[in-house]
């Protein structure tokens, strides 16, 4: 059964089985090699994020003007602001995505990277991946409150504009997607067989 | 090639499994970890079709027409996603807009799109090299739609207005939830490799 294994390689595109030795898909055409140049690709991505991780929760994402009184939030504000008026649920949900997540994706992601050939935990290293693959583009969600909220609050007393953060938010979140797309999950334990 | 068509390798646990013809409603299961490898399905191209038919019409109300109604102390405003777009990009939002336009407009547009041609395509059995890039391009753009990400972000930011706004829900958002269903259907739940499975069953 090993050796089976070793001699084909599934598609991650479209299922399809190739053997090992190519390096295009035949049915898909999409690449197919296990590419231990991803590695590089997938770590420069993520420290491409990490470096928008800060000024995306240092600067304020969002700035709120009611009357003659105007207020910035930061992401972290803005939950605590949700917190005290007592959306707990919703203040959660944004915890989650916005800062918990981001950080845990990080921290996975690098782990994946460096440990890849290690052949400890392959089970909990393959689930880790799951976990950031899934959970990874739902980071999205601040972005996209502060899209709806900028463009349905523009009033002239009553306004909502976002702020600089939301951008860099935002490219964290893409960098951080396209670090874990770029991380070839069968590498994982592939040299342990 | 041919041989390579008989064997199915587990996406769970990498392990190679022949492959069987199946009578419509079975499943096929990994012999190693029991993950669901394929099913046969009864006139799956006639359902894609008969899906995005309609999806494409509740896509257009979603995109255009007003997903939610608010009223701010007498100040009226509505959502609607394209406009929503065009309107922070003139305001200079420029990446943003764009992303959003991009990952809720315009790839799940195509992706719908797409979707439809191909099941046109395997309806009348052709399966050529225009049906092929279809796949790939759906295969590369699904990921790239984030259609049930924002629907949330619409339900969390009226949470975060209804203390202070007069919220109404109008059309858009009664399409925009069912175009949600049928992609998250499409694409979760059929997926691609079903369409790749049916194109290559037509060779």
């Amino acid at each position: 059964m090993e050796s089976l294994r070793r001699k084909y390689v599934r598609c991650p595109h479209c299922g399809f089985t190739n053997f090992s030795k190519n390096i295009y898909c035949n049915r898909c055409n999409l690449k197919v090699k296990r590419d231990y140049s991803s590695i590089n690709k997938s770590l420069a991505f993520l420290f491409a994020g990490f470096i928008f991780y800060f000024p995306a929760n240092i600067y304020p994402i969002l700035q709120s003007n009611k009357f003659f009184a105007s207020y910035t939030n930061t992401i972290i504000s803005g939950i605590f602001e949700l917190w005290n008026d007592g959306d707990y649920p919703i203040a959660v949900i944004v915890f989650l995505a916005s800062v918990l997540i981001p950080l845990l994706k990080f921290l996975i992601l690098f782990y994946l990277n460096i440990s890849v050939k290690s052949c400890k935990y392959l089970k909990i290293k393959r689930r880790l991946y799951k976990f950031v693959e899934i959970s990874g583009p739902w980071s999205l969600l601040d972005v996209f409150v502060v899209f709806v909220l900028g463009a349905l609050i523009h009033f002239r007393y009553v306004s909502i504009i976002p702020q600089k953060a939301a951008l860099y938010f935002l490219l964290m979140v893409i960098f951080t997607i396209l670090s874990a797309m770029s991380f070839d999950e069968r590498l994982i334990g592939a040299e342990c067989e | 090639m041919k041989n390579l068509k008989k064997i199915i390798i587990c996406p769970e646990c990498e392990n190679p499994n022949l492959k069987k013809e199946l009578k419509p409603g079975e499943i096929a299961i990994c012999s190693h970890c029991g993950k669901t490898l394929y099913k046969k399905e009864n006139l799956i191209e006639i359902k894609i079709f008969s899906l995005l038919l309609s999806g494409i019409v509740f896509f257009l109300i979603a995109m255009f027409y007003p997903i939610i109604n608010i009223d701010i102390i007498g100040y009226k405003e509505n959502l609607k996603i394209v406009e929503a777009s065009l309107f922070l990009f003139n305001k200079g939002y420029i990446f943003i807009s764009l992303f959003v336009f991009m990952s809720v407009f315009l790839f799940p547009a195509i992706c719908a799109f797409l979707y439809f041609l191909s099941a046109i395509f395997l309806l009348f059995r052709y399966n050529g090299v225009i049906l092929k890039k279809i796949l790939i391009l759906i295969t590369v753009l699904k990921d790239w739609c984030f259609l049930d990400i924002f629907f949330i972000a619409i339900l969390v930011s009226l949470i975060k207005m209804f203390s202070y706004a007069y919220i109404v829900f109008d059309i858009g958002f009664i399409a925009y939830i069912i175009f949600l269903s049928i992609m998250f259907y499409l694409v979760k739940i059929i997926g691609v490799e079903t369409l790749w499975n049916l194109y290559e069953e037509n060779m």
